[in-house]
């Protein structure tokens, strides 16, 4: 299953990496080979939970280095577990690391994505009802979106959620 | 919910009682009203209320930030969101997507089926897919009523304290209250749960649309690995959000069930 994973790890362009020291950890049983890609040699089979340093990432791939060895995993093999610069151990590290040392009592967390909005921002604005009514004009009815995923071909499928109970109206 | 709401009630009998030898002003209609609503929020199916809060919200949202002005990239986003959310158990909702002209890496949802996501964000995406999957983590926020299950808690809390203060000569009405609390929830957030169960029905939606299963995992990813460039976006995000990494550890069991069937969609994938 996870081998699926890999397949589509290609898909995904990713930027140049900082030039943070990161160290990571293998969290599956996973190749370490000579190349960027999945036809490259196998250098070392690193077992799930070796520890690396994560030098550079190409698209999907990571180069890391391990305690013998310097080759390529993918990316999504890799859990980060400390971030430091050269000179000092700054606040982000001591951020991740206790982030991911200790169960997290915090209940409240944004919606998604790394940067949130700003409250004070939010709050002080006014309501917008000519972007409300623009909104509206972008919306499409569910017949032009299922067309457009036909198009596409994309095709629903039946499947079962997991892990959640939701509630049918 | 209900005791909540008796408990309240018993300090409208006993206020009126204790503060007007303190020469308080309350008034008691504004109560009424107050409570009233709070009371009807309660309800579960009060759809109307549900619309009437999510919009305001996203009317507010959308000052703050307005919509990117890309007609056909709207459009878009609306093709796939709609889709999306047709696979899901409210899809009879009046659905809205926008994508809105900030920097920041985010999404969000109101109540009622409004779906935002930040330009930041868009542009970190490469394919329809993640597009979907981001958009199916949002409409799983919705599906399960996370906002207006706190929004009634933060109503209960509020009003309780309102009561207890005397503080009624406020001129805010309920709905502009909840609404305070909406925007607050959208630059604060949900509790850590709801945003593992709306990665979870986020993943299978995407799959119900045909989309590659991975495509959120995937997206996670790269959120962490954004976070990773800038010691700023970190800092927030550790402070503020799950690590993405928590959250794949979360969905890592479920996942075994999908084998990774499904498109990605990168060449229609709609480019800023």
């Amino acid at each position: 299953m996870r081998k699926l994973l890999y397949i589509f790890l290609f898909l995904i362009p990713l930027t140049a990496d900082t030039a943070a020291l990161i160290t990571g950890m293998v969290f599956i049983d996973t190749k370490l080979v000579d190349e960027p890609s999945n036809s490259g040699q196998l250098i070392e089979n690193l077992a799930a939970k070796s520890q690396v340093t994560v030098q550079q990432r190409q698209n999907s791939w990571t180069q890391v280095a391990t305690a013998t060895n310097s080759g390529w995993v993918p990316t999504l093999t890799i859990r980060i577990i400390s971030v430091s610069q050269q000179d000092n151990v700054d606040g982000a590290t001591e951020i991740v690391t206790d982030r991911l040392s200790s169960s997290n009592t915090k209940t409240v967390v944004a919606t998604f994505g790394v940067r949130g909005i700003d409250e004070e921002t939010l709050k002080s604005a006014e309501l917008n009802e000519e972007q409300l009514a623009l909104l509206e004009t972008y919306q499409v009815s569910e017949s032009q979106a299922k067309t457009y995923a036909r198009a596409g071909e994309l095709k629903a499928k039946n499947v079962d959620y997991f892990g959640v109970t939701v509630e049918v109206e | 919910m209900k005791r909540h709401f008796n408990i309240l009630l018993s300090l409208v009998i006993l206020i009126p009682t204790l503060s007007f030898g303190f020469g308080i002003n309350i008034d008691l209609n504004k109560i009424k009203d107050t409570l009233s609503a709070t009371q009807n929020l309660t309800l579960d199916n009060d759809l109307e209320q549900e619309l009437e809060i999510g919009r305001t919200i996203s009317g507010r949202l959308l000052g703050a930030y307005p919509l990117v002005n890309d007609k056909e990239l709207q459009n878009y986003v609306n093709k796939v969101g709609r889709w999306v959310a047709a696979q899901s158990e409210r899809k009879g909702l009046n659905w809205q997507f926008g994508v809105i002209e900030t920097d920041s890496i985010n999404a969000f949802s109101a109540p009622g089926g409004y779906i935002f996501l930040t330009k930041g964000l868009y542009q970190l995406l490469t394919s329809e897919a993640e597009l979907a999957a981001v958009l199916a983590h949002e409409i799983g926020h919705v599906v399960q009523k996370h906002q207006i299950k706190i929004l009634q808690e933060s109503a209960m809390i509020h009003f309780g304290r309102l009561l207890l203060e005397s503080a009624l000569d406020q001129n805010s009405m309920v709905v502009d209250n909840l609404v305070g609390y909406g925007a607050e929830m959208l630059s604060r957030g949900l509790d850590k749960n709801s945003e593992f169960e709306a990665d979870k029905i986020g993943v299978v939606l995407t799959a119900r649309a045909g989309y590659n299963a991975y495509a959120l995992p995937i997206v996670l990813q790269e959120i962490g690995h954004a976070g990773m460039n800038n010691q700023s976006d970190v800092e927030l995000l550790f402070k503020t959000h799950p690590h993405p990494n928590e959250r794949l550890d979360n969905l890592d069991s479920g996942m075994q069930g999908f084998s990774g069937e499904g498109l990605m969609l990168e060449q229609r994938f709609y480019r800023l």
